[in-house]
């Protein structure tokens, strides 16, 4: 059973003026755009004769960006730990706290075109991969701007080429090859990112999916986020083999130390040229999560206090980046103090905001069940009388997800009826009003009533006496 | 010698009530050629479709239903996989999910029990979690229902099963019209599909109209076909009971009896409209499936038109013929009397008809 090594980072400061090795920070020599430094005990090989590059190049720019994004996820799932206890969120929900340098470093690495499809502890990708976090955590809240409408929760959010949030232990690994299957089908040059837990390891279709991976050759990349628990289960409890990097067997391994955001960044590297050149691997990043597996864990149970206290020293790896920043003369101390309030200050205001929209409508019950529905009614409790509804635009089975700002409210049922009503009265008063106006101008016809039906009909500039038929096309602006 | 007599009184019974001499010389496409020739049709329409599945690429399929497709299009889009229903039934959901339209099959809908996680909680209910965010456009597909003497294991009806799961849609094909053009719309429907088809009618040929042979012939999907309208009595059925029902029909004209049978096509969504307005007609009705009886098809139907108006339109309750309440035995008379048979639908029909005959029962309207 391997104990989680520590990396020992040498660096090695070549700035603008100096290539001399030193062991302390620089300061005086001024700060750096960009260091170089290398890596120790991050890596182990299976069955790969040349590991990821050691040797890091890390620009300022890149530095402060992963070191902020780290922070936003870790003041998320903090926020969102304290929301849970307030009763504010419901269900399930998975905290990412601690694994943060995985997902950060692993999108540094990713094309816009590489498709990631992960477990129940999604938050942290979910952002990632290009869903905000107002919309995050409305999701959790249930609230209608929730990047599911509130109908998924924490569980299932989905992005651009990200599919989600998946809740069923394992399930997501098949389902992973086969967007690596869809990326090879198409030829299209990306990979699939395929993530899961040391608890999920010792699921039988993760072993399928391996098989299936490795015959066709298909550009995923799997990768096991070793934290050591499967829920309270200690991984030499649950696995008779820990090595998650060498489970699959007949597929390359590589180990890394999930907790260094630059060694996961560099493997992440490594990992995309093999997909795509020599078909599946196995990542293992062993990491650790300080919070329990959920919320309805209090995570001491089954470890001690200590070992949770010592991991946050040790290895934690957001105070690891921040020394190797300093260490390497990319930023100061006042620098990074700053950005830390600001990150703090800015993600507590979205999660606040996002505590204030408008609950999720009741006739989101019954809408989107399918993408083409050929069912009359959708039975309620007692009796078929709900109309499905659609929202979401799918057009040739490439859905298009409809933004939160663009849904709008739909009545259902009766209130369609009214709703007409009311519409209607309101354009006849509309024009009543014009007309008193143009009354002064010449005599005017009154305008035909329209059988309004579900046409969006606007009145008509020039009022036809004899045409019955409302317009066809919408009618150019008219002149106000 | 019982099937061929069977399959010619099968066809006999469908050539009895078709009225034109064009019905005689129509085409036969048997059940097989009908999928096969879907399949063809939606993988040359679009390129996002492909097969996967035990055998179906250098094997012709094990049930030759994809018989010739390897050949003509290629490892690219007819996939042989290992025996892993849970990872290569995952593997096409994600698939799926990223935009293509696999089409994934069960060598049996036995089999799917191993993945049926996979087309629950990964195919259904997605589009509804993710707000419409992602669709499934897949279709599973394979035999379902009992076989010829193959037992507890291999013989389940799913109809119910996957029926009960809001996100699904369920077929149940009888013949070569609904084969192919039910299989065409599945494959073009953008939510997943589950296509319950019945490997003992796979060798049954069956009159067509030329517009089956069509490239865009579709048959759509929720709506029921009336196979021979009747006066008397409802019979409604899906899969192999439509021929059990059709049979039964044919003995009860005997008897002065007309019955109408409808074959639903589809299970979910159920065409209750169909049914209901077959029942105002004929004011009784027997369902008839081969699945299990508790919670089944004609459970749901009972329940349905007890809800609607039309309960005050039946005569006498609604009856049910289900398959018999045990595992398949093996044994070729236990295996007879384990499903509906004609004389049983007969009967049936009879005691819910309250023992009138044609006449009599015609007498009274």
């Amino acid at each position: 059973m391997m104990k989680p090594c520590y990396a020992r980072v040498v660096m090695k400061c070549s700035g603008a003026r100096s290539i001399l090795e030193r062991n302390i920070p620089c300061r005086i020599m001024g700060r750096h755009k960009c260091s170089c430094l290398t890596l120790e005990n991050t890596f182990k090989c299976y069955d790969l004769e040349n590991g990821p590059t050691m040797d890091v190049e890390l620009s300022k720019d890149d530095a402060l960006s992963m070191y902020t994004q780290m922070l936003e996820c870790r003041r998320f799932e903090t926020v969102a730990g304290n929301y849970y206890k307030e009763r504010k969120i419901r269900g399930f929900c998975h905290l990412y706290n601690g694994q943060e340098a995985v997902a950060v470093g692993m999108k540094q690495r990713l094309r816009s075109c590489d498709s990631v499809i992960t477990a129940y502890r999604c938050h942290a990708w979910t952002y990632l991969m290009g869903v905000s976090l107002h919309e995050i955590m409305a999701e959790l809240f249930g609230v209608k701007t929730g990047c599911s409408r509130g109908k998924g929760g924490s569980m299932h959010m989905y992005g651009d080429r990200f599919y989600g949030g998946n809740g069923i232990v394992g399930a997501q690994v098949p389902l992973g090859a086969g967007i690596a299957l869809a990326h090879s089908y198409r030829k299209d040059n990306g990979v699939a990112v395929v993530l899961y837990g040391d608890g999920a390891a010792n699921q039988g279709q993760v072993f399928e999916s391996y098989n299936m991976a490795k015959l066709w050759c298909l550009p995923c990349i799997f990768v096991c986020e070793n934290n050591h628990y499967g829920m309270g289960t200690h991984v030499r409890r649950a696995s008779a083999m820990s090595e998650f990097y060498m489970r699959g067997q007949y597929i390359p391994g590589l180990w890394v130390d999930g907790n260094q955001v630059l060694a996961v960044r560099s493997a992440t590297q490594f990992a995309v040229e093999h997909a795509l050149n020599h078909g599946p691997i196995v990542l293992e990043m062993s990491t650790y999560r300080y919070v329990g597996h959920s919320m309805s864990d209090p995570g001491t149970s089954y470890r001690s206090r200590e070992e949770v206290q010592k991991a946050r020293e040790k290895r934690d790896p957001i105070t690891s980046f921040r020394s190797q920043i300093i260490a390497l003369c990319l930023a100061d101390e006042e620098e990074l103090k700053a950005l830390e309030d600001k990150t703090k200050k800015q993600v507590d205001s979205i999660c606040k905001k996002a505590s204030t929209d408008k609950e999720v409508e009741l006739h989101e019950l019954h809408t989107d069940i399918y993408a083409k529905n050929v069912d009359g009614k959708i039975r309620g409790v007692s009796g078929f009388h709900l109309e499905h509804i659609k929202l979401a635009e799918v057009c040739f089975g490439k859905p298009k997800k409809t933004p939160a700002c663009e849904i709008n409210d739909v009545p259902v049922g009766a209130a369609i009826d009214v709703a007409k009503a009311k519409e209607r009265k309101a354009k006849q008063d509309a024009k009543k009003a014009k007309d008193a106006k143009g009354d002064k101008k010449g005599a005017n016809s009154k305008p035909p009533k329209g059988e309004d039906g579900d046409k969006e009909a606007k009145p008509p500039v020039e009022p036809k006496p004899a045409a019955k038929t409302p317009p066809t096309k919408a009618p150019p602006a008219p002149k106000k | 010698m019982l099937r061929t007599r069977l399959i010619q009184a099968a066809s006999s019974a469908q050539r009895a009530f078709s009225t034109s001499q064009k019905a005689l010389a129509a085409k036969q496409m048997t059940v097989r050629d009908a999928l096969n020739s879907a399949l063809d049709d939606e993988l040359a329409r679009d390129d996002r479709v492909f097969i996967l599945g035990e055998e179906v690429a250098q094997y012709d399929g094990a049930y030759k239903i994809s018989r010739g497709l390897w050949k003509k299009y290629g490892d690219k889009r007819v996939i042989d996989t290992p025996i892993t229903e849970m990872g290569f039934a995952g593997i096409a959901v994600g698939a799926a999910m990223a935009g293509l339209r696999p089409v994934c099959e069960f060598m049996t809908w036995n089999f799917s029990m191993q993945a049926i996680d996979h087309i629950i909680n990964s195919a259904a209910k997605t589009f509804y979690m993710s707000a419409g965010a992602v669709n499934v456009p897949i279709v599973f597909r394979g035999p379902n229902g009992a076989a010829s003497g193959v037992a507890a294991q291999h013989s389940q009806c799913f109809a119910a099963w996957y029926a009960h799961c809001p996100g699904l849609k369920v077929i149940s094909p009888y013949d070569s019209e609904d084969a192919r053009g039910l299989l065409k719309a599945a494959i073009r429907d953008p939510d997943p599909v589950v296509f319950l088809e019945n490997e003992l009618v796979y060798g049954t040929a069956f009159p067509v109209d030329d517009k089956v042979a069509d490239k865009d012939f579709v048959v759509p999907i929720g709506k029921a076909k009336i196979m021979r309208p009747g006066k008397d009595i409802t019979l409604v059925a899906h899969s192999k009971a439509v021929e059990t029902s059709l049979l039964a029909a044919a003995e009860l004209a005997k008897k002065g009896i007309e019955a109408e049978v409808i074959n639903l096509r589809s299970i979910r969504p159920l065409d209750t409209a169909t049914i209901f307005a077959s029942v105002r007609k004929t004011h009784h009705l027997v369902t008839v499936e081969n699945g299990w009886p508790q919670h089944g098809v004609g459970a749901e139907i009972c329940a349905r038109i007890m809800e609607d108006q039309t309960f005050f339109e039946l005569d006498a309750p609604v009856w049910r013929c289900a398959g018999v309440d045990v595992p398949m035995p093996y044994a070729k008379t236990l295996e007879a009397h384990a499903l509906p048979r004609v004389q049983d639908l007969v009967e049936a029909v009879l005691k819910v008809l309250g023992g009138k005959t044609g006449k009599a029962a015609a007498a009274n309207k």
